[in-house]
């Protein structure tokens, strides 16, 4: 996640200055204006959020990869059963949809809150934005860039 | 009704209910209602509040399942004649928050988030604009705090 870091700062001045001029529209009380802004915001949001989930997916992609090649490489067959039906070298990890690639390196049995089940959450929230479904008014991009550093905490290779 | 965060209430299901979006409109009308009434109990003497004109809430969610817009009031406290600092509801649907207002203090914009899940018992903070992961329990102390400024 070597540029998350970059892009939350970038979100966070750009958004600052929508706020600047949602504070002059309410001032101002132009309500069309506010309007316009807040829906700038919100796809700001949503541009930014997808950004940051790339390296997030990134991150369990790679780590995925290494589990894989680890367990692969591994004299024990009881550690390596399974495993020799992937290809860790392949761009796509083919024949791996992505829920069983975080189910290898989080664990998908932790419930509600954990580190997985957020995964999921955000999973289909890139979905929804990718598909414009997501109801959301905002996306606290703050907010979700530092749960995307717990759940990087608790990803095992 | 199950607690939960707005990322998972809006990410675990496809469709919401309209009753269900309601039952969330009418207790985020209730939370900000109690906040409104906190907030009046905190204002030292010669500090008072008074009901501002009421916004519109007609976010997404609402739209899609046919729930009509509604009106939430805003709240203005008054010093010395003069309108000192402004709450807005901002919206109910943010993915990190079970919903936002707005307060405006001497021409600087704070967000009020409520962290708790949902239909928990809210917990309130607050966060300068300019600096959004800053936050600090909302209470009588920081509203004295804002007061002051």
């Amino acid at each position: 996640m070597k540029s998350l870091q970059q892009i939350a700062a970038l979100y966070e001045e750009i958004d600052k200055s929508f706020e600047d001029e949602r504070l002059k529209a309410i001032g101002d009380a132009d309500e069309p204006l506010r309007q316009r802004i807040e829906q700038k915001q919100l796809l700001s949001d949503q541009a930014y959020f997808v950004l940051c989930w790339g390296q997030l997916e990134s991150e369990i992609d790679d780590a995925c990869r290494a589990t894989i090649r680890r367990r692969q490489s591994n004299s024990n067959w009881d550690m390596r059963r399974g495993f020799d039906f992937y290809d860790p070298d392949e761009r796509r990890l083919s024949g791996l949809p992505f829920d069983r690639r975080v189910a290898i390196v989080l664990d998908r049995a932790a419930g509600s809150g954990s580190p997985y089940a957020k995964v999921i959450s955000y999973y289909e929230t890139r979905n929804k934005i990718a598909h414009g479904r997501l109801e959301a008014k905002r996306i606290d991009v703050a907010g979700v860039v530092a749960d995307f550093y717990v759940i990087q905490g608790a990803i095992r290779r | 009704m199950a607690a939960r965060t707005v990322l998972e209430e809006l990410t675990e299901e496809d469709a919401l209910s309209p009753e269900y979006v309601g039952q969330r409109l009418d207790d985020w009308a209730a939370r900000v209602e109690a906040l409104y009434g906190e907030i009046e109990r905190w204002l030292p003497a010669g500090w008072t509040a008074r009901r501002g004109s009421a916004v519109t809430m007609h976010e997404e969610l609402m739209q899609k399942s046919n729930v009509p817009a509604r009106k939430l009031p805003t709240l203005e406290i008054v010093h010395d004649a003069k309108v000192q600092i402004q709450i807005r509801p901002y919206g109910l649907w943010i993915i990190g928050a079970n919903g936002r207002l707005d307060l405006i203090a001497q021409g600087e914009l704070f967000f009020l988030l409520d962290h708790a899940k949902t239909f928990e018992r809210p917990s309130w903070q607050i966060t300068p604009a300019k600096s959004p992961r800053s936050f600090k329990p909302f209470d009588e102390k920081q509203l004295r705090n804002l007061l002051r400024a």
